[in-house]
């Protein structure tokens, strides 16, 4: 296995541990469309981002604009949400309201920085779809890193967390529901952002729920599931990127998704056919 | 105005946003509105399938949306209870696994290399491309020999808007009823009860796969969600939330236009139609509701 093989991979399984383990709080809140409206809402980040390098010739500082400005405009996006949510909407029509801004605000700013400056929309199609096979160390370490701040908090707060994914009055009672939302986009928007270069932004929410699914009717409890996810995640992202590096070479982001649909499908089909199997034997 | 370029537009935008204002109201008060952003990923397999059936994009590739989101749109009812996770879970899971299998579907037929099927126009939409209609004036519409010279978008998204009206007229005392009580449908016999659902669902599909066709992903999901949501701030029944989000969808085209030509004029740049229509109607939702509390209208949002 060559060097960049080897970081391609490493790059998937970080991806795919972070994406499902995080992915299954997301589950259990039932936040899976507010996360994709997050990771949409990347877009007019990285296009205002690129339009000011184009405009004022700061090649130099192309990579930590792009973070800020694709964090902020995130941040601003899932704000939105938790906003309309606080004016009486429904989680439906504020997403539905937020997407609809995300792009709305990207297509304008795209249209302008193309007016003024040179700007190809080709790159954002990289955004949308990502692209695993191109994975770099300097492109890897930031999903890395974040694994390993997530896991260390997940272990000293699990029990919290637990209480507050499953029993958000819980946080209400004790006062602190606004801290904790706040903390709560920040921690999306830093998830879909380390994870948008292997899967792109479209695909991501299948990371982040399928693992969930794939494991829900084998485990019992908070932290097996998500720790059952995660690993779940993981593989399949890794089995994917080695099946797209040699034996079948499609896009791995596609693999990697379709393989975890085949995977939660034949999870559903076994467990269905193990309960009809328990039907049986007590008859 | 320039009749045989701002018509075709305006056209195309106006039976687009009536045919997503029908989904959407069909969609938004059972709490499932995100199908609509959702199917606008879901349908690029059957977008494929439609081209490399047909060889081009005629109206097999608009058969093939159809189809993969009707496909999506019952997965996605069939899922909902069968998982014990929050709500959405079932549209999160399945959209991916659709737009996945659409690319891989891209790459293995090789259209990927070709640009005959372009993800960017798919998703930014392209209607200022909505040309030509050979109009001189108001009076040609009446001619039939001048629709021959109609843009295929435009007559697509036309046909979509009165099939579609013609299954909500239809079906409007079944879909009213089922709307406002849930368990309505449970007092049917099983065949009743499929056939407006299947008419429900041929709906959704039908105005997602037109409003991709003419306008793109960003003006389909800000057309099915936005104007329902504005409408519902004034609405007391379905025709009449059909009625005031038409009302709105119009109001959002007009400042769309007025804004372009500003944007033209002040800063020479013509930004996007598709972006700043969604931005507008977006607005428009958003201010419905404090309007409506003004004028002592209000009623619980949707």
């Amino acid at each position: 296995m060559d060097y960049n093989t080897l970081i391609v991979l490493i790059g998937l399984l970080t991806t795919g541990v972070l994406l499902g383990g995080f992915g299954a709080l997301v589950c259990l809140k039932g936040e899976n469309l507010t996360a994709d409206v997050a990771a949409h809402g990347v877009v007019s980040g990285v296009v205002a981002s690129q339009g000011i390098v184009a405009l004022f010739g700061l090649a130099w500082l192309d990579v930590p604009l792009l973070w800020v400005f694709g964090f902020a405009s995130s941040a601003l996006t899932l704000g939105f949400i938790f906003w309309a949510r606080g004016r009486g909407y429904s989680a439906g029509a504020s997403q539905a309201l937020a997407i609809g801004l995300a792009y709305g605000v990207t297509l304008v700013l795209m249209s302008l920085v193309q007016g003024f400056g040179a700007f190809s929309t080709k790159g954002l199609t990289t955004l949308l779809l990502g692209d695993a096979a191109t994975l770099t160390i300097g492109r890897v370490m930031p999903a890395l890193v974040v694994l390993i701040i997530i896991a260390a908090v997940f272990a000293v707060l699990r029990r919290g967390l637990m209480n507050w994914v499953l029993d958000p009055q819980s946080s209400t009672l004790h006062g602190n529901q606004q801290t904790l939302e706040l903390i709560w986009i920040g921690a999306t928007v830093i998830v879909v952002l380390t994870c948008l270069p292997a899967l792109g932004l479209t695909l991501l929410v299948g990371g982040m729920t399928l693992p969930a699914l794939i494991v829900r009717p084998w485990v019992k409890g908070f932290v097996p599931l998500v720790m059952a996810s995660a690993i779940v995640g993981g593989v399949f992202a890794m089995a994917a990127g080695w099946l797209s590096a040699g034996v079948l070479p499609l896009p791995t982001g596609a693999l990697v998704i379709v393989s975890l649909g085949v995977g939660w499908l034949l999870s559903f089909m076994l467990v269905r056919c193990l309960g009809i199997i328990r039907l049986d034997h007590a008859a | 105005m320039l009749l045989s370029q701002d018509v075709p537009i305006l056209l195309t935008l106006l039976s687009a946003a009536v045919t997503a204002i029908l989904a959407g109201s069909l969609l938004l008060p059972r709490g499932q509105i995100m199908i609509s952003e959702a199917a606008s990923h879901a349908v690029l397999p059957g977008l494929i399938l439609g081209f490399v059936l047909s060889g081009d994009h005629g109206w097999e590739v608009l058969l093939g949306a159809v189809l993969v989101i009707a496909l999506f749109v019952v997965g996605v009812g069939w899922l909902r209870t069968r998982h014990s996770f929050g709500a959405g879970v079932e549209i999160a899971a399945l959209f991916p696994i659709f737009f996945g299998v659409g690319i891989i579907a891209l790459s293995l037929t090789g259209l990927e290399d070709t640009g005959m099927i372009d993800v960017d126009h798919i998703l930014f939409g392209s209607l200022e491309l909505l040309l030509w209609f050979e109009l001189v004036d108001w009076q040609d519409l009446l001619r039939p020999v001048v629709w021959t010279s109609a843009p295929p978008q435009m007559t697509a998204s036309l046909a979509s808007c009165f099939l579609g009206l013609s299954l909500c007229l239809l079906a409007y005392p079944f879909i009213n009823r089922s709307l406002m009580d849930q368990r309505f449908m449970t007092l049917k016999t099983p065949v009743g009860a499929a056939v407006v659902k299947v008419l429900e669902t041929l709906v959704i599909a039908l105005a997602a796969a037109a409003c991709l066709r003419a306008a793109g992903v960003v003006v389909a999901i800000a057309l099915f969600s936005a104007p329902v949501i504005a409408g519902w701030a004034f609405a007391r029944t379905l025709w009449q939330v059909w009625l005031w989000a038409i009302a709105v969808a119009m109001l959002a085209i007009i400042l769309t236009y007025a804004t372009s030509l500003a944007a033209l004029a002040v800063l020479g740049v013509e930004p996007r139609l598709s972006g700043i229509l969604a931005l507008w109607v977006v607005a428009l939702a958003t201010l419905a509701a404090p309007l409506a509390r003004q004028l002592k209208r209000a009623r619980p949002l949707p």
